[in-house]
């Protein structure tokens, strides 16, 4: 599910991605006013991640036929964890720019050498060895989500496959076909879906075990879908799902920014609102299929082993599991975010609730070498924290805000940057908007002192620190990089450019970003008057 | 290359590095206990501190002390800083303190990156040997753990609310039966002079044991014993606790709240007096009706008198008092039909497997040995339980389910919004049961663990 997914991405990853781009930089505006006026400013947003590999296919193998996007190595090396990255083999890889700088790594004392080897077939295999006796974390990571649902009719497909082939439901992945396998072992399933990839994992003991889950693994996603049948079983509980999400106010505030600030775009869909054509079965089963043959395939897919392994064996067993799966060679086009224009607003009537507000940026897409999303980041992080001058205000010293969070939420497409609060007093929603606000006006205007953004930059990275400290916990971490990118050097190149921000950036993507003719607001709770 | 990883040559040394220096028992009553597993090559350092009480210490009329003062401490201020103070402090640590608080014991636990390790154990030490307990800490907390309490927006902990329905339900009369984190009313009326005296009471050094993990430095055990000494003498004496009470019929307990989505949870208390290797074959028999592996029936430090949980509609999904009749179904025709040979044979296997992943990290070998009972025999109950459940046979499980897991007197504790419907619904799925609703005065709804 994608809950614990976008939990998970906030804590580690929180603002890493959104906003890249060249966008108009100008003085800050002060014209937020009520939300109807309509500013003129453009936000010139961009399609393309600056500098990162945003390869909608993953590159073949070196000579491999059909590939757009120049050779891939067939083997090579980065050091995850620590900014030095090193090819191997061979010279010309595609495994990300040479390090901007040499010296600190992120975390050089626990560095691990990662092997990355890509199959002919367009198959992407990460090899992780990692300090856990025993433990072995094996993720399917598939590079299609909701944004690959880009044509009529395909609402849904994604969580649909999510479910069918990867088994991944509200709380967990199920074990499914070849379960009992993985069950004799004492293997754990995980999974989790973002709008752009889904991850299942299992997590179990002893490498040399690490062939029977693959075994299973690889006939779960390379095997015969029985598509009609799955439809039948898995669209009323679908639905059932996405009725029990809809009814939680956070789901409909998050719903209702995501409807207005995208429009036309997939991810107004993202995570329970794209199930309108599954229940429609018969007419689906077509294009299910078609969903299915076009990314389900190795280049879109991309396996990840952390922990007690032996890299070059584990490729090794890749190619001979996955190395039949014959790609699609179907030539993907995203859909388009148009620049937002003018400020977009919505109320949900919801008696009886606690009043919500969210205010919601539109920034770039997810990026490992644009400065302006990881200055976002650090705003977030600055502004928006239980640290946070404006936290301590309207939720410790006033008890205005039950609650007041910054979420990022990393996209390969043009990203929400998104601010939420739940309010004691419904009464009180203009002024905690204005509060919100203010503290934008502020940062526009002053930027953040050199010691908030030392301290931010600390956070963020000793809040990764814990999450890589153990096998699980890397694995998860990797995932959601090379969901976006397909790059295990994405992580590293992302923390160093975290660490490269200066104030000036940090003005610089406040004034682009925070705009009001850039701004989708949701509040929620009773009728306020406005 | 230096400084870098190499697979299993660096998890071989992980394994010869990770030395346990001590796992001090306790001897004496109003002794400090200790217990410290080194890692030098874990780039984190793990605390835990457990304390010998919980929620069953609370004062009568006092439900949630214990928690509320052990929150006070993780996330209220000190004696000389003040809480928004040591949260600037805390920050750019990314330095979380949780608090864990069951019937008979809490931990108070962190992790922290051993770069910091320093400036944080600064702050912790401050935080739980002087602590502040400002008036306004407590308001907020109490704010929020009312709010918590009365949102019935908050699903996440549904579960956990059913559970402690159960709870309830099954320890009547009994020290269990008060709420881990006390109710609305309870809360409402803890002052600060309720926790100074709970903390003098009980966060004495016969109550502690010092649980300490990782890559921490040659001297740094010893600083915070010596640091953890300077507490007052004393203990808190164990709880006499009765067997649960048998009734002759099913039993089922429904809490009523607006506005909440709908849980069932099923269960029955497990004897105090059976032994370990009855514990392990109803481990086989929890998997095979579909219970999660990792769900514990080992009596611990937290917990010495466990519940078998009997699982609803596995999965989560669909009405859950629909899914009773099935889920009962189950334990009836385990209870008469006893279990294939080979799915005996699978579960054990995978029961096995799990049990290798389960001695994972220093972080996890802490906590199983901490929480451990001494009289559970060495520490590292992963191992024992291992050699325990390799030699369960099938007609042991058999006979574990027909003496203990009487379907007959299964206890039910339902979470619902409409109370009638639900009486209705279990007339007809269990008529023999005694059906109980609380008056909403009586609800109390389990909070989660708050963060930093």
């Amino acid at each position: 599910m994608s809950e614990p997914a976008v939990r998970f991405r906030t804590l580690i990853l929180a603002g890493v991605l959104a906003c890249g781009a060249a966008a108009a930089v100008g003085a800050p505006d002060s014209g937020w006013g009520s939300g109807s006026a309509a500013l003129s400013r453009d936000l010139i947003s961009r399609m393309s991640v600056a500098g990162g590999p945003a390869a909608d296919v993953l590159p073949p193998a070196a000579g491999a036929p059909g590939s757009a996007w120049g050779s891939f190595p067939p083997h090579a090396s980065v050091f995850l964890f620590t900014d030095r990255v090193r090819r191997n083999r061979t010279p010309k890889g595609d495994l990300g720019s040479p390090p901007p700088h040499s010296g600190r790594g992120i975390f050089p004392q626990t560095s691990v050498e990662v092997r990355v080897a890509g199959l002919d077939n367009g198959l992407r295999v990460v090899a992780v060895p990692f300090r856990e006796p025993d433990t072995v974390v094996f993720s399917t990571i598939v590079r299609a989500g909701v944004r690959n649902e880009v044509e009529p009719g395909q609402t849904g497909l994604a969580r649909f496959f999510e479910r069918l082939v990867l088994g991944i439901g509200p709380q967990v992945a199920s074990p499914g076909a070849g379960g009992e396998a993985l069950f004799r072992l004492g293997a754990q399933t995980r999974g989790f879906s973002t709008e752009d990839y889904a991850c299942r994992s299992v997590l179990f003991a002893g490498r040399e075990n690490l062939e029977a889950v693959m075994r299973a693994e690889a006939a779960r996603i390379m095997g015969p879908r029985d598509i009609k049948a799955g439809i039948l079983a898995l669209a009323p509980v679908l639905e059932r799902e996405a009725r029990t999400a809809a009814r939680k106010p956070e789901v409909r505030l998050i719903g209702a920014l995501r409807n207005a600030a995208y429009e036309r775009h997939p991810y107004r869909d993202f995570p329970w609102g794209g199930l309108r054509d599954v229940p429609n079965a018969p007419s689906t089963a077509e294009a299910a299929r078609t969903f299915g043959s076009r990314f389900y395939t190795p280049e879109h897919t991309v396996l990840l082993a952390v922990g007690d392994i032996v890299p070059d064996r584990f490729i090794e067993m890749a190619r001979k599991q996955y190395g039949g799966w014959v790609r699609s060679g179907f030539d993907f086009q995203p859909a388009a975010v148009p620049p937002q224009k003018e400020p977009k607003r919505a109320h949900l009537e919801a008696p009886g609730t606690t009043a919500r507000l969210g205010i919601a940026f539109l920034g770039p897409a997810f990026s490992d070498s644009d400065r302006a999303p990881a200055a976002l980041d650090l705003i977030a992080a600055a502004s928006f924290s239980s640290a946070s001058p404006l936290y301590q205000k309207l939720v410790i010293r006033e008890k205005r805000c039950l609650s007041l969070v910054a979420d990022f939420h990393a996209t390969r497409d043009p990203s929400l940057l998104v601010l939420s609060a739940g309010i004691k007093d419904a009464a009180d929603l203009p002024a905690v908007e204005a509060e919100i606000l203010g503290e934008l006006e502020r940062v526009k205007r002053d930027g953040l002192t050199s010691r908030t953004l030392t301290e931010a930059k600390a956070r963020l990275r000793f809040a990764l620190a814990g999450e890589i400290a153990t096998a699980e916990g890397a694995s998860r971490a990797l995932a959601s990089t090379v969901g976006l990118t397909g790059d295990p050097g994405s992580l590293n190149k992302l923390y160093a450019l975290i660490d490269r921000v200066l104030p000036s950036d940090v003005l610089q993507a406040a004034r682009a970003y925070f705009k009001p003719s850039n701004s989708t607001t949701v509040t929620l709770g009773p009728l306020t008057g406005k | 290359m230096s400084g870098t990883f190499r697979g299993r040559r660096v998890g071989g040394a992980l394994v010869l590095a990770l030395i346990v220096l001590a796992a001090c028992s306790v001897t004496e009553p109003d002794t400090l206990g200790s217990v410290f597993i080194s890692a030098p090559d874990d780039p984190l350092v793990h605390f835990r501190i457990l304390v010998k009480v919980g929620s069953a210490n609370d004062p009568s009329g006092k439900d949630g002390l214990c928690r509320m003062t052990w929150d006070l401490l993780a996330h209220g201020g000190t004696r000389t800083s003040s809480a928004a103070e040591i949260s600037s402090r805390l920050y750019p640590l990314a330095a979380s303190i949780s608090v864990t608080v069951d019937k008979e014991a809490s931990a108070i636990a962190a992790d922290i990156s051993r770069e910091n390790l320093e400036a944080f154990y600064a702050i912790f030490k401050e935080k739980l040997l002087a602590p502040g307990f400002a008036a306004e800490d407590l308001d907020l907390l109490k704010a929020d753990r009312i709010s918590r309490i009365e949102d019935p927006e908050d699903e996440a902990n549904l579960q956990a609310f059913g559970s402690a329905i159960l709870d309830r339900l099954i320890y009547e009369g009994h020290p269990y039966g008060r709420p881990s984190s006390g109710s609305a009313a309870t809360i409402a009326g803890l002052t600060v002079a309720d926790a100074r005296v709970f903390y003098a009471q009980h966060f004495v050094r016969g109550n502690i044991i010092i649980g300490l993990a990782g890559g921490y430095p040659p001297d740094f055990a010893e600083r915070v014993v010596a640091d953890f000494r300077l507490l007052p003498a004393g203990f808190t004496p164990a709880l006499r606790l009765p067997a649960p009470r048998r009734p002759a019929g099913p039993e089922v307990l429904i809490a009523e709240q607006p506005g909440t989505a709908e849980a069932a949870v099923m269960g029955l208390p497990l004897d105090p007096d059976m032994t370990e290797e009855e514990r392990a074959a109803l481990k086989i028999a929890g998997v095979q009706l579909g219970q999660d592996p990792k769900v514990g029936l080992t009596p611990d430090r937290f917990r010495r008198q466990r519940i078998f949980p009997v699982p609803v509609a596995a999965g989560g999904e669909g009405d859950p008092i629909a899914a009773i009749p099935a889920a009962l179904d189950a334990l009836r025709s385990l209870a008469r039909e006893g279990i294939p040979e080979d799915r005996f044979e699978l579960i054990r296997a995978s029961l096995l497997n799990a049990a290798r992943l389960a001695a994972g990290g220093a972080g996890e070998r802490l906590r199983e040995r901490l929480d451990a009972l001494p009289e559970a025999g060495e520490p590292g109950g992963s191992e024992r339980g291992r050699v325990i459940l390799a030699g369960v046979a099938r007609s042991e499980v058999e006979r574990a389910v027909r003496k203990y897991l009487d379907p007959e007197r299964i206890r039910i504790g339902i979470v619902t919004e409409d109370a009638e419907s639900a009486r209705r619904a279990l007339a007809a799925i269990v008529p023999s049961a005694g059906v109980r609703t609380l008056l909403p005065a009586e609800i109390f709804r389990p909070s989660p663990e708050i963060k930093e």
